[in-house]
């Protein structure tokens, strides 16, 4: 996993880099915007983390620039301004996530995991989530290396719920998605899925967590 | 600057009001100027005509009369006298009822002049293109009633028009008088009632930035007091709010520093300890670090509140989308502290400001999750409640808060264990100041279970009509 961060405070960027390669994740570090759009040409970055207030061209015009020659590289901005505004903007632009200054590195880390994750959805059509791996053009899954026998239903909520990991997915959601190509399934069905799915995943490292009254969690143990 | 600017500019009033006064003034005169003239032209026709009667009465007095016919007795002399004036050309004419001229000027006959049945009447008329007044005096004479005469005499109208003219440019004189006075009066005047308001902007742009002392109303006029009374009731707002701000810049430095002080002397301690108890001091720096993090973004949430609420953007939020976003975010807190954080919420809608609302229920979990122990529950509902008003609660089953404090919860940097570092004590500032942008109510309650505290918001009763105003 290689990423490219931008920041101009050395001794945050510094921060960054060590913590981020202790989990396995090689950070290339730029103070400015203007070499960034060379580095992005040159080396097949899986993600970029953009500091809005940087010296010389801004982080927003950056990613302007980037959007604008249609590169789909995930962006996460990380920034001390607060203001909705900038937030808004920020996505607008072309943004993929956004998180606040100061930040605690497993936080960042989930993040990093879950933009790369969602955007090899998209491109690669892989999808891992620690031992768990999916196929989405084959809809196939292994588990741990091996073929994980699961039935449609079953893989249109797992796949629910890994694409928007760490988030909590809402049972209505999981019911909604269900429905589309069954008729009308009650938020009850959903939990006899989830609990088939649980006995299939069992000790596996990967959990599927209640959060009581709104949904469920994919979570790596 | 622009404020004193703006009001160094008393003239453009003065040309203004000057402007006003002198239009109205200057169709006045013009209208003045019709009605003299035509006065004075009555006057000269009443004192002349009485002239051409008498003319008309000399020639009735040498009519002839017999049963033949009408003659008349006029020597040239007499008609060179009769014709005779300084100014005017004088005609004359004696016409029977049938037409027939007696004497005189034929073109004076021939003018159709409408004339009264018996006795003198005078009229306007033209003739070779010169006005000119006729009397036409009709009479029958008593020694003959078969022959009815008229008789017209008449003159051009220059000494009439003279004498109108003389009479219209003496009272022209006094109009023009009184305009100018009534101008400059208004001209002058103006500049000397407005040197107040100078003097005032004056005062003003004199002031330093911080001086927001009242002015002094003491020898001002009626209309300018009530400006008076407005600026200074916009001073004295913002010095209210300029002292508001100022304490809380001072209680926030304060505040910031405690954490900061715990962090220098554990990183000064951990630099002096041997390698194997520094671990144990990073603990210690973590938690301060934490602490300084969580202050600085929540007196950020209440600044940007405070700031905000004036030009606040509403618009229509779904409460249970903002649980949704909430159990994401604050999941991993509640498993780290082992705490079980439960949903339960019910479609509703509520109209505001996305973020602030977001600012709100965090701090409100972030409080429920902070102040409860290991093993506790925590529940966020939304819904409707009665008349159809939109709640927001969040329920814990940890230590409460005592009947005493629950007024001062809601102030900032109020914390009930005042050794506690757990929060910044600003978490119910922010739900307060948020809540009353919203004309929402913040209320605490025991909930039933007779453990623990339970937050409510109540939000406004959605009008009947949900179109957006």
């Amino acid at each position: 996993m290689r990423l490219l961060l931008l920041e101009d405070d050395m001794t945050v960027a510094q921060g960054i880099v060590e913590g981020l390669a202790r989990s396995g994740m090689g950070v290339d570090h730029l103070e400015s915007a203007e070499p960034a759009e060379g580095a992005i040409a040159l080396t097949n970055y899986d993600l970029v983390m953009v500091d809005l207030g940087l010296p010389g061209m801004d982080g927003l015009e950056f990613i302007r620039r980037i959007r604008l020659r249609n590169i789909a590289l995930p962006v996460l901005i990380l920034t001390a301004r607060d203001g909705l505004e900038d937030r808004v903007r920020g996505l607008d632009i072309g943004a993929d996530d956004y998180l606040l200054k100061p930040f605690l590195l497993p936080e960042l880390q989930a993040r990093i995991r879950a933009l790369i994750r969602r955007s090899s959805a998209t491109t690669a059509s892989e999808v891992t989530f620690g031992p768990l791996c999916f196929n989405l053009g084959l809809r196939t899954a292994t588990l741990l290396k091996c073929h994980l026998d699961i039935t449609m239903r079953e893989w249109e909520v797992l796949q629910h719920l890994i694409l928007s990991a760490p988030n909590v997915t809402t049972k209505q959601k999981l019911a909604d998605s269900l429905s589309s190509w069954d008729n009308e399934i009650s938020t009850n069905a959903v939990e006899i899925y989830i609990s088939r799915l649980r006995g299939k995943l069992q000790d596996s490292g990967v959990l599927i967590r209640t959060v009581r009254g709104i949904g469920y969690r994919l979570e790596l143990i | 600057m622009k404020f004193s600017k703006s009001t160094i500019r008393p003239y453009s009033l003065r040309n203004k009001l000057t402007g006003y006064l002198s239009i109205p003034l200057l169709v006045l005169l013009g209208i003045s100027i019709v009605t003299d003239y035509r006065e004075g032209m009555n006057v000269a026709n009443t004192a002349y005509d009485y002239a051409l009667f008498s003319t008309a009465l000399v020639l009735a007095s040498r009519l002839d009369l017999d049963d033949k016919g009408v003659d008349i007795d006029l020597p040239s002399e007499v008609d060179t006298v009769l014709r005779t004036d300084a100014e005017d050309k004088v005609f004359y004419a004696v016409v029977l009822q049938n037409g027939n001229l007696v004497a005189g000027d034929a073109q004076l006959a021939a003018l159709d002049i409408p004339s009264a049945a018996e006795g003198v009447s005078y009229h306007d008329a033209m003739l070779d293109r010169a006005s000119i007044r006729v009397a036409t005096y009709r009479f029958t004479p008593k020694n003959n009633l078969l022959f009815p005469t008229r008789i017209l005499v008449a003159e051009t109208t220059k000494k009439r028009e003279h004498a109108a003219t003389r009479v219209m440019v003496t009272t022209l004189w006094t109009d023009i008088l009184l305009i100018a006075t009534s101008l400059s009066v208004v001209f002058f005047g103006v500049r000397h009632v407005l040197a107040p308001l100078d003097v005032l902007s004056k005062q003003i742009a004199r002031r330093q930035s911080d001086d927001l002392s009242p002015i002094s109303e003491t020898g001002t006029s009626n209309e300018i007091r009530p400006l008076l009374w407005a600026i200074n009731r916009f001073m004295k707002n913002l010095q209210q709010s300029a002292a508001a701000q100022q304490a809380f810049i001072s209680s926030a430095a304060h505040q910031l520093r405690t954490p900061l002080t715990g962090l220098q002397t554990q990183l000064e301690l951990a630099a002096e300890s041997p390698p194997d108890e520094v671990f144990q001091r990073l603990a210690a720096i973590r938690i301060s670090a934490l602490r300084m993090g969580h202050l600085t973004k929540q007196m950020l949430a209440l600044a940007r509140a405070s700031v905000v609420g004036t030009s606040m953007e509403m618009e229509s939020v779904e409460l249970s989308e903002l649980l949704e976003r909430a159990a994401s975010d604050f999941i991993d807190m509640a498993i780290q502290r082992n705490i079980d954080l439960g949903f339960s919420s019910d479609p509703v809608i509520v109209s505001g400001s996305r973020w602030m609302l977001r600012e709100l229920l965090s701090n409100l979990i972030d409080n429920a999750l902070r102040y409860t122990a290991d093993g506790d529950h925590v529940t966020v509902r939304c819904g409707t409640g009665v008349d159809r008003a939109p709640f927001l609660e969040v329920e814990d089953d940890g230590p409460g808060i005592p009947e005493g404090a629950r007024d001062k919860v809601f102030e900032r940097f109020f914390r009930i264990d005042e050794q506690s570092t757990v929060g910044s004590g600003l978490g119910l500032s922010i739900v307060k100041e948020v809540a009353m942008l919203h004309k929402a109510i913040v209320t605490l309650h025991t909930p039933s279970s007779g453990h623990g505290v339970l937050v409510r918001v109540n939000f406004p009763a959605l009008a009947l009509s949900s179109s957006k105003s």
